[in-house]
C-alpha cells in the first residue's frame, strides 16, 4: 500500500488539528504547535500547509460565525477528513515497522 | 479578550494584504492576520515590532496564491461544468424559440450552402479523378500528334499503328506500349442466333490489362488477349448476351462475319475513364494487316507505361520526332512535320485538345469555374452565419452584464458563446445532410456521377463536412465571445447599454463581400446562357430539323442496296428526300492527307472528308456558291469530282471560290485525283464551338449513315413506314434511328447542363446573400426602434424613413458592384476563351447585372425597412 506523502510540518499541523478539536483555526493552530513542539512558526507557514492539506483533502475548513472581535469577519474553523485520519495512522504505521527493523542494541545504546 | 483597547493595523499591511491575498481566504486570513496584531501588542512585544511582524506576514500570504490558482484549475475543470451547460442549453433553446425566424434563415441559411458545396465539391473531385483509378496511373501517358505543313497544322489523339512497338524496342525508359482502336458501334451476333448492336467495341494489344487493370471476373488477364479471334467482355455485356456471367466463357461471338471465342470477362470500366469498354477484341486478330506497318495513318490510340523515375521531359523531348526516325523522307516529300507528344493519361478527359476522343470530354476551365462556385457559395453561407450570430450577440449584452456580475468569468463566457455558435452550426451540419439527401437525386441528372445520394455516409465526406461546419461554428462564436465577454458590465445597465453598435465595420464588410460574389455570379450565369443560345440558333449552314439518321453499321453492298435504299425510302409519301453519306454532321469525319497534284504544287495537307452521293449537298440544304453540286448526268462525278467548303478554298491558296473550280486534287485516301466542281458555304460538320476545318465532298461508296429528310407532320406514322421499308432491304440488321437535330444538339448536352447547374447555384448563393441582407436589415432596424419612432413623431413621412434605413445597405450594394463587376469580366473571358464562336461581353449584360443585384437587395431591406417605417412610435417609445 502506498504511503501518501506527507511533509513533517504538514503531519505535525495534522496532528495538531486532530488533537483540537473544535476550537481548531489558524491562530490558535499556529500556538499549540508552536506550544507542542518548542519552534515558533511564520503565521504563513500555517496558512500554506493549513490550505494544502485541504486541498489533498486531508482537512476540511468551515467558516463560523462573525465575531464581534474579529470586526466581524468569520473565523475559518479546520478539522480532519477520515482520509486525513487514515494518512496519519499509515504514517505511524509505516514508523512503527522502521523502527521494528532497527537492531535491538542500536536502540538501547544510551 | 477586552474589546476596548482595540489597536489598528498598519494602514499600508492592510493595504499590502489587499493586494497580495488571493480572494477566496482574504476574509479568515485577514482576521488571523489581526487577532495576531492583537496579541503581539498585549504580549509586550511593542508596536512597531507588531507592525513589522503584521506586514512580514502580509506578505507573506502571497504564498497562497499558487494554491489559489490551483484550486481555481481544478474548479474550473471539474466542479463547475455540469450545472453550467445545462443553464446555457436552456439559455440557448430560449433564445432559438423567442426568435425562431432569426435562427431559422441562420441555421437555414449555412445549411443550404453547405449542401451546395458538397454537391460542388463531389462534381469537382469526380472531374478531377478521371483516369487515375488504374495502378500506376501517374506512369502511364498517351501518345498524340500534330501533324503540320505550312498554313497549318493539326492535332490527333489517334496516330499511327507502328508508333507503339517503335516507342517499346527504341527506349528503354517504356515499360509497356498498348495500341488501341475504337470501332464503335458493331452488330455482334451470338451463337444462338441472337443479334445485338455492341457499343464501344475495341481491339486493344495483349497488353491491355497492363495499362487498364480491370478486374477479371472469368479469366486471366495476361493470357484473354494473346491469341487472335479472342475477345473479352465487360460484365454489364455478358450479362445483356448470356443472363449469367459465368456461362461467357468460351462461347462464340460473330462480328461482321468473323467469329470470336469470348476469352474473359471482366468488370465494368468505371465511369471515370476517358474510355468504356464494353468489348475488346485481341490485336491479334487483325493479323497481318498492311494498314499497321503504314506511319501516315491516324487510327489507333498509343499508350506508354514509362519506367518508374524517367525524365519524362527528357523523353518527351525526345520522342518528338519519333517517326523521322523511319520515314523522314516520306514526311520531308510532302512538306510537313509529325510531331509526338507525351501526354499523362490524368490529363486527357480534362485538357487534351487533340481531338477525336472516345469520350465528351470536360473541360478544365468548367471546373475550376464549379470550384471557384462551390467555394463562393460555402463563403457566402459562412459569411452569413457569423454576422448573423455576431449582429444578434449583440443584443445580449445585457445578459453577459447579468452573468458578469454574477461572476462569470472570462473563459466561461468566451466558453458559452463558442459553445452556442457550435451547437448551432452542428444543427446546421444535421439540416445540411438533410438537404442534401432530399436534392441529390435531382441534381445527379444534371451532372451525371456515378454515386448514389448515400455518398454522405462516407467517412471521409463526413469528416470534411463535420470539419467545415465546426470551424465556421467557432469563427462564428469567437467574435461575439471575444467581444461581448470583454465589456463593462456596469455600462450594459445604462440606457445605451444594448444598443452598442460594436463591429458595424465588419459586417459592413461581410455584406460587400456577399454581394460582390452574387453580383459576379449573376453576371456568369448571364453569359453562359448567352452563349449557349449563340451555339444553339448559330446558323450552321445545314439543315438539322426533320433529318431522320439511320446509321448503317457492318457492311453495306453498293452494288445491290444503293438503289433499293433510294427507291424504297424515296416512295414513301412522308419522305423528301434520301441520301447516304459516311458520317453524319456531329458523328465526326475521316480525315486524309491530301495535296495538289505533283506538277503544281507539294504541299501535303491533312484534309477532312465526308463521302457521300449525289443528293447529298441538296438533302442537306447546302448552300452552293460557285460552280454545281454533283449531278448524275456527269459519269466522271462518281468519284471523280469534289465538293469542297470555303475553308478548303482557303487552305489551298486560291483567292476565290470561283478559282477553286476546275482546280485537281489529289487525295491520300487511295491516291485518286479529282476535279473540284463546286464550292459550298461552311457547314459545322464538328461540334458548333470548333472552328470551321476544310471538308472534302467525294462520291465513294463509304457508306454509315442514311439520311431521310422527312415532312414535320405524323412523325410516329412515318417512323413506323421506315422500319417497314428497313426490314425489306436489310432483314437482318435491327432497325435504329435517331433525329439528327437531337443527336447534334447532344453536344451541347454538357454546356447546358453546365447552365443549368451555374443557374440553380447562382440562385442559392443570392438566396443565402439576401437572407443575410434580411437579417441584418432586421436587426439595423430593431437597434434604431426609438430613433424612427422619434423621427416619426417629429413628423418623417414613411417613404423618408424607409430610405433612411435601407440607404446604408444600399450603399454596400453599390460598393459591391464596382468591385464585383471588374472581377466577373476577368473571369467570364478567361471562360468564354475555350470557345471558337463566343459573344462578346457587352456593357448592357453588366449593367443588367448590377440592376439585378440592386433589385434584388432593394426587396430583401425593404421589407424590413418599411415594417420599420410603420411601426407605432408609441410602441418603440415606451420604455423611455
Amino acid at each position: 500500500m502506498k504511503v501518501t506523502e506527507l511533509g513533517a510540518l504538514e503531519e505535525l499541523v495534522l496532528l495538531t488539528v486532530a488533537s483540537m478539536g473544535e476550537e481548531a483555526y489558524a491562530v490558535h493552530i499556529k500556538e499549540e504547535v508552536e506550544q507542542q513542539s518548542g519552534r515558533s512558526f511564520n503565521i504563513s507557514s500555517i496558512h500554506t500547509t493549513l490550505f494544502r492539506l485541504e486541498e489533498k483533502k486531508f482537512l476540511q475548513s468551515e467558516m463560523g460565525e462573525p465575531t464581534a472581535e474579529r470586526g466581524g469577519r468569520r473565523k475559518r474553523y479546520f478539522s480532519l477528513t477520515a482520509a486525513g485520519i487514515q494518512a496519519l495512522q499509515q504514517y505511524r504505521e509505516l514508523r512503527n515497522r522502521l523502527w521494528d527493523l532497527i537492531p535491538e542494541t542500536l536502540i538501547n545504546r544510551r | 479578550m477586552d474589546s476596548g483597547s482595540k489597536h489598528t493595523p498598519p494602514k499600508l499591511g492592510q493595504w499590502l494584504l489587499k493586494k497580495v491575498c488571493p480572494t477566496s481566504m482574504y476574509e479568515d486570513v485577514e482576521g488571523d492576520l489581526e487577532e495576531l496584531y492583537q496579541k503581539r501588542i498585549e504580549s509586550g512585544k511593542g508596536k512597531w515590532i507588531a507592525r513589522f511582524l503584521y506586514i512580514y506576514d502580509a506578505i507573506g500570504t502571497s504564498r497562497l496564491r499558487s494554491i489559489q490558482l490551483r484550486r481555481q484549475f481544478n474548479e474550473n475543470y471539474k466542479k463547475d461544468h455540469f450545472a453550467m451547460f445545462s443553464n446555457y442549453f436552456k439559455i440557448a433553446l430560449r433564445s432559438i424559440q423567442k426568435h425562431k425566424g432569426y435562427h431559422f434563415l441562420n441555421i437555414g441559411g449555412l445549411a443550404v450552402g453547405l449542401a451546395a458545396f458538397l454537391m460542388i465539391a463531389l462534381y469537382v473531385h469526380y472531374e478531377l479523378s478521371y483516369d487515375t483509378w488504374m495502378t500506376d496511373s501517374d506512369r502511364i501517358y498517351r501518345i498524340p500528334m500534330e501533324i503540320g505543313s505550312e498554313g497549318n497544322s493539326r492535332k490527333f489523339s489517334l496516330i499511327s499503328g507502328t508508333a507503339a512497338p517503335a516507342l517499346k524496342s527504341d527506349y528503354s525508359q517504356v515499360e509497356e506500349a498498348l495500341r488501341l482502336w475504337k470501332r464503335g458501334t458493331r452488330l455482334v451476333e451470338l451463337e444462338d442466333g441472337q443479334k445485338f448492336y455492341e457499343e464501344n467495341v475495341y481491339l486493344a494489344d495483349s497488353t491491355f490489362f497492363e495499362f487498364f487493370d480491370l478486374e477479371m471476373i472469368n479469366g486471366n488477364e495476361e493470357a484473354a488477349l494473346n491469341k487472335p479471334n479472342t475477345l473479352v467482355l465487360s460484365e454489364a455485356a455478358a450479362i445483356r448476351y448470356f443472363d449469367n456471367v459465368g456461362t461467357a466463357m468460351g462461347k462464340t461471338i460473330n462480328i461482321n462475319g468473323t467469329d470470336y471465342e469470348v476469352s474473359g470477362v471482366m468488370e465494368n470500366t468505371p465511369g471515370n475513364t476517358h474510355h468504356d469498354f464494353n468489348m475488346v477484341v485481341s490485336w491479334a486478330s487483325l493479323g497481318n494487316w498492311g494498314a499497321l506497318d503504314n506511319w501516315h495513318l491516324t487510327m489507333f490510340s498509343t499508350y506508354v507505361k514509362l519506367g518508374e523515375n524517367v525524365d519524362k521531359a527528357a523523353f518527351a523531348a525526345d520522342i518528338r520526332s519519333l517517326a523521322n526516325n523511319y520515314v523522314a523522307d516520306q514526311i520531308e516529300e510532302n512538306g510537313q512535320a509529325y510531331i509526338y507528344y507525351l501526354q499523362p493519361v490524368k490529363d486527357i478527359h480534362l485538357y487534351s485538345d487533340f481531338g477525336f476522343e472516345a469520350k465528351p470530354s470536360g473541360s478544365i476551365t468548367t471546373v475550376y469555374v464549379f470550384g471557384i462556385i462551390g467555394i463562393l457559395i460555402l463563403f457566402i453561407a459562412g459569411l452569413n452565419f457569423i454576422n448573423l450570430s455576431t449582429a444578434r450577440s449583440e443584443m445580449r449584452a445585457k445578459e453577459v452584464g447579468m452573468r458578469k456580475v454574477i461572476g462569470a468569468n472570462r473563459s466561461s463566457l468566451i466558453g458559452q458563446f463558442l459553445g452556442e455558435a457550435f451547437v448551432l452550426s452542428m444543427l446546421s451540419f444535421v439540416l445540411a445532410l438533410v438537404i442534401f439527401y432530399l436534392a441529390f437525386p435531382w441534381y445527379n441528372e444534371l451532372v451525371g456521377l456515378p454515386y448514389d445520394a448515400s455518398i454522405i455516409l462516407n467517412p471521409i465526406v463526413t469528416v470534411l463536412m463535420i470539419v467545415l461546419t465546426a470551424g465556421v461554428g467557432l469563427l462564428a462564436g469567437f467574435y461575439p465571445a471575444l467581444i461581448l465577454s470583454s465589456f463593462n458590465p456596469l455600462s450594459m445597465f445604462k440606457s445605451r447599454g444594448g444598443t452598442q453598435n460594436r463591429g458595424a465595420v465588419l459586417r459592413k464588410v461581410l455584406v460587400v463581400g456577399q454581394f460582390t460574389v452574387s453580383v459576379i455570379l449573376i453576371v456568369s450565369t448571364i453569359t453562359v446562357f448567352k452563349q449557349l443560345n449563340h451555339m444553339m440558333v448559330k446558323d450552321l449552314g445545314f439543315n438539322k430539323e426533320q433529318m431522320m439518321v439511320l446509321p448503317i453499321r457492318g457492311g453495306f453492298d453498293i452494288e445491290t442496296q444503293y438503289e433499293p435504299v433510294k427507291n424504297v425510302f424515296g416512295n414513301l409519301a412522308a419522305i423528301e428526300g434520301v441520301t447516304l453519306s459516311s458520317a453524319v454532321p456531329g458523328q465526326g469525319v475521316d480525315n486524309f492527307a491530301t495535296w495538289l497534284p505533283r506538277e503544281e504544287n507539294n504541299m501535303m495537307q491533312s484534309m477532312y472528308y465526308l463521302f457521300v452521293e449525289y443528293d447529298f449537298a441538296e438533302t442537306y440544304d447546302l448552300e452552293i456558291i460557285a460552280g454545281r453540286d454533283f449531278d448524275q448526268s456527269y459519269s466522271t462525278d462518281l468519284g471523280g469530282a469534289f465538293l469542297i467548303n470555303e475553308e478548303a478554298v482557303k487552305s489551298f491558296g486560291w483567292s476565290s471560290a470561283e478559282e477553286a473550280v476546275g482546280q485537281r486534287i489529289q487525295s491520300g485516301a487511295g491516291g485518286f485525283i479529282a476535279e473540284v466542281v463546286g464550292v459550298f458555304k461552311n457547314f459545322h460538320y464538328q461540334s458548333v464551338d470548333q472552328v470551321v476545318d476544310p471538308l472534302m465532298l467525294n462520291i465513294r461508296d463509304r457508306v454509315g449513315a442514311i439520311t431521310l429528310k422527312i415532312q414535320a407532320d405524323n412523325i410516329p406514322q412515318t417512323i413506323e413506314e421506315v422500319e417497314a421499308a428497313w426490314a425489306s432491304i436489310f432483314p437482318d440488321k435491327p432497325f435504329e434511328y435517331e433525329f439528327l437535330d437531337e443527336s447534334f444538339d447532344a453536344q451541347y448536352s454538357s454546356f447546358t447542363r453546365m447552365g443549368n447547374i451555374v443557374l440553380t447555384f447562382s440562385i442559392l448563393a443570392i438566396l443565402i446573400a439576401c437572407l443575410g441582407l434580411y437579417g441584418l436589415a432586421a436587426f439595423s432596424a430593431e437597434r434604431r426602434t426609438r430613433e424612427i419612432g422619434i423621427r416619426k413623431v417629429f413628423g418623417a413621412t414613411v417613404s423618408s424613413l424607409t430610405a433612411t434605413v435601407s440607404i446604408d445597405f444600399l450603399k454596400l450594394v453599390l460598393i459591391s458592384t464596382v468591385i464585383g463587376l471588374p472581377a466577373a469580366w476577368w473571369l467570364i473571358s478567361t471562360w468564354l476563351n475555350q470557345f471558337a464562336y463566343k459573344i462578346q461581353p457587352d456593357v448592357g449584360m453588366f449593367l443588367l447585372s448590377g440592376i439585378i443585384a440592386f433589385a434584388i437587395a432593394l426587396l430583401t431591406v425593404s421589407h424590413q425597412s418599411i415594417k420599420a417605417a410603420l411601426a407605432n412610435p408609441t410602441d418603440s417609445l415606451r420604455n423611455e
